[in-house]
């Protein structure tokens, strides 16, 4: 191949040849589409000098060097395009969103993280954690104020829309916390909610991945979450494992009781289970079926 | 422990060995999460000279001393952790938590991560998706049903009870594919819902932090997340970011629909703020 060649012969070869040796090695896609006379332009060099570098080298002439050349580059092109073809598989776009995700979660423990330990201050201390987010975000709000009550804090969910804003911050006390989730969502209610529970002396905490939007801008702390990717479609991981973070930091203060609730509620578990085995109703309240 | 087995005999070693140890007590960290092949490669050494080495300073094999590492750098984090919870520093938790789902990041990415591509096939070839969780899955089973609408194709999401189990299993039709999420519960009515898909011939996913619950034993394709916190509770991170990761990956190979459907919403925002200039 013309890389060994030239490195082979690169320490005895005249000022003149290096450089063209030079332009092969580090610009081999142009070479590969150059004749004789362009190469030689480029270079600075006689015509002749690159056919006789050629020879130099081992080849019979230029001829045979660019042939090479030629083919490097064509292997080269079809093994990246292959390459691509590649990324466009499952397993390559998996990857691809981890590692986006990876970069994000890093991107956010170097920026975010004394925004993020005030958040879980303010919610630890507060009497209530209120939690809302806009559109399928909701259920993740749910989640969290189910799991929250678990770990014996309390928290509630509600819906972003008129009448439930008005219903949660009818109830909410001044020292309260109010958690809005706002992530790659177009927000309408949320923002006013922030206003209005701000007004009343709750303390106010967005997560969103813009300070662009209402319920950010109005907000008394923000948590920026990164969704970067290169999908063209924001890049969720992150901004969900930073969500489940904070109810896993507020759950490890109140371990004990966390525990405590997993283990009553598996023991009613065993017990349901162990009625459904014995209990005749069962069969009684099913359509009987012959065979 | 490791550390005093290598101090022990460190005296003794050969270079290779040396070379080894120190990497091993200098990147206990790193070293919890290579295979005995990557760790070989990192040092510069033959494989067979970290199965060597790990007897030498008296292992069985590397697998011993590569648990015995992993359970140290776990202690370890649990101890921040316990620190940082106790002298409530919430600073220092975050960092902590960071690095322990970091490392639950890397280990799902080189075990799991092919069984999620398989899974992301199955579902981008569905007809409709059932999304099937109970408890607190079952919120998440909801928000992924609900982030899918920009598929354009129907995707279903229930609570496994007993009369919910029986209709959505009544109503699935070929073609159609039961994603099963089991996260911090035992699931066995899941587990149930899964089986019945099963005999029905219908395709079974299961996202699950356990791997031996009903529904990943019975489910075709199995993912596990991992689900333990540093203090001993559960964890939702990962699972939470995978499936993110799936929802993600879904609407990014329909791409187009899903920015459609985003300007589509946005146009439908301001629309109604035009109808309704007082809201």
């Amino acid at each position: 191949m013309f890389q060994e060649q030239i490195r082979q012969y690169y320490d005895s070869l005249t000022p003149g040849f290096r450089k063209l040796a030079d332009f092969i090695m580090d610009h081999t896609l142009d070479a590969a589409f150059l004749t004789v006379t362009e190469i030689s332009r480029r270079v600075g060099v006689d015509p002749a000098t690159v056919v006789r570098f050629a020879q130099e080298i081992g080849y019979s002439g230029y001829r045979e060097l660019s042939h090479e050349i030629k083919h490097y580059v064509r292997d080269q092109v079809t093994t990246t395009y292959r390459k691509s073809v590649e990324a466009e598989s499952e397993e390559a776009l998996v990857h691809q969103l981890l590692d986006s995700t990876r970069q994000n979660l890093a991107d956010f423990s170097m920026t975010e993280t004394a925004k993020l330990g005030e958040a879980l201050r303010i919610l630890k201390q507060a009497p209530r954690v209120w939690i809302t987010g806009e559109g399928p975000q909701q259920a993740i709000a749910q989640f969290l104020a189910r799991m929250l009550q678990v770990a014996d804090i309390q928290a509630r969910a509600f819906a972003p829309d008129m009448l439930n804003v008005a219903a949660a911050l009818s109830k909410m006390e001044p020292g309260d916390a109010l958690l809005v989730l706002a992530i790659s969502v177009p927000d309408i209610d949320s923002g006013y909610l922030v206003r209005m529970a701000r007004e009343k002396g709750v303390h106010t905490i967005t997560i969103a991945d813009n300070t662009l939007g209402a319920p950010a801008h109005e907000a008394e702390l923000v948590v920026l979450v990164p969704t970067a990717g290169e999908t063209g479609i924001p890049n969720t991981g992150a901004a969900l494992a930073i969500i489940a973070l904070i109810w896993e930091a507020l759950a490890g203060t109140t371990a004990a009781k966390t525990a405590e609730s997993f283990a009553a509620y598996n023991e009613y578990l065993s017990e349901i289970l162990e009625l459904r085995t014995h209990t005749a109703a069962y069969e009684a309240i099913l359509p009987q079926t012959k065979d | 422990m490791f550390r005093e087995r290598i101090e022990e005999h460190y005296a003794n070693l050969t270079p290779g060995f040396r070379r080894l140890a120190d990497f091993i007590l200098n990147q206990t960290l790193d070293v919890a999460f290579l295979t005995a092949t990557e760790l070989s490669r990192r040092v510069g050494i033959d494989p067979a000279t970290v199965v060597r080495f790990s007897q030498e300073i008296g292992y069985s094999g590397f697998r011993e001393l590569s648990r015995e590492i992993k359970a140290y750098v776990r202690g370890e984090i649990a101890q921040t952790y316990h620190k940082a919870v106790e002298a409530g520093n919430e600073e220092d938790l975050v960092q902590a938590l960071f690095a322990s789902k970091a490392q639950d990041l890397e280990q799902f990415a080189t075990t799991e991560a092919p069984h999620l591509a398989q899974a992301l096939k199955m579902l981008q070839n569905a007809e409709r998706i059932w999304i099937v969780g109970e408890f607190p899955s079952y919120d998440i089973a909801r928000y992924l049903a609900e982030s899918l609408v920009p598929l354009g194709i129907p995707v279903f999401h229930f609570a496994p009870s007993m009369v919910e189990v029986a209709k959505a299993t009544n109503d699935m039709q070929a073609g159609d594919v039961l994603l099963a999420l089991v996260f911090g519960t035992p699931g066995v009515d899941t587990g149930h819902a899964v089986k019945l898909a099963n005999a029905k011939g219908i395709p079974t996913v299961c996202i699950a932090d356990s791997g031996t619950t009903l529904a990943a034993r019975e489910a075709e394709m199995a993912i596990t997340t991992p689900g333990q916190s540093p203090l001993d509770i559960g964890s939702f991170a990962i699972s939470l970011l995978i499936i993110a990761t799936l929802k993600d990956a879904l609407l990014s190979s329909k791409k187009e629909a899903t920015l459609a459907h985003a300007a589509e919403v946005q146009s439908g925002i301001e629309a109604a703020r035009q109808e309704a200039p007082g809201n």
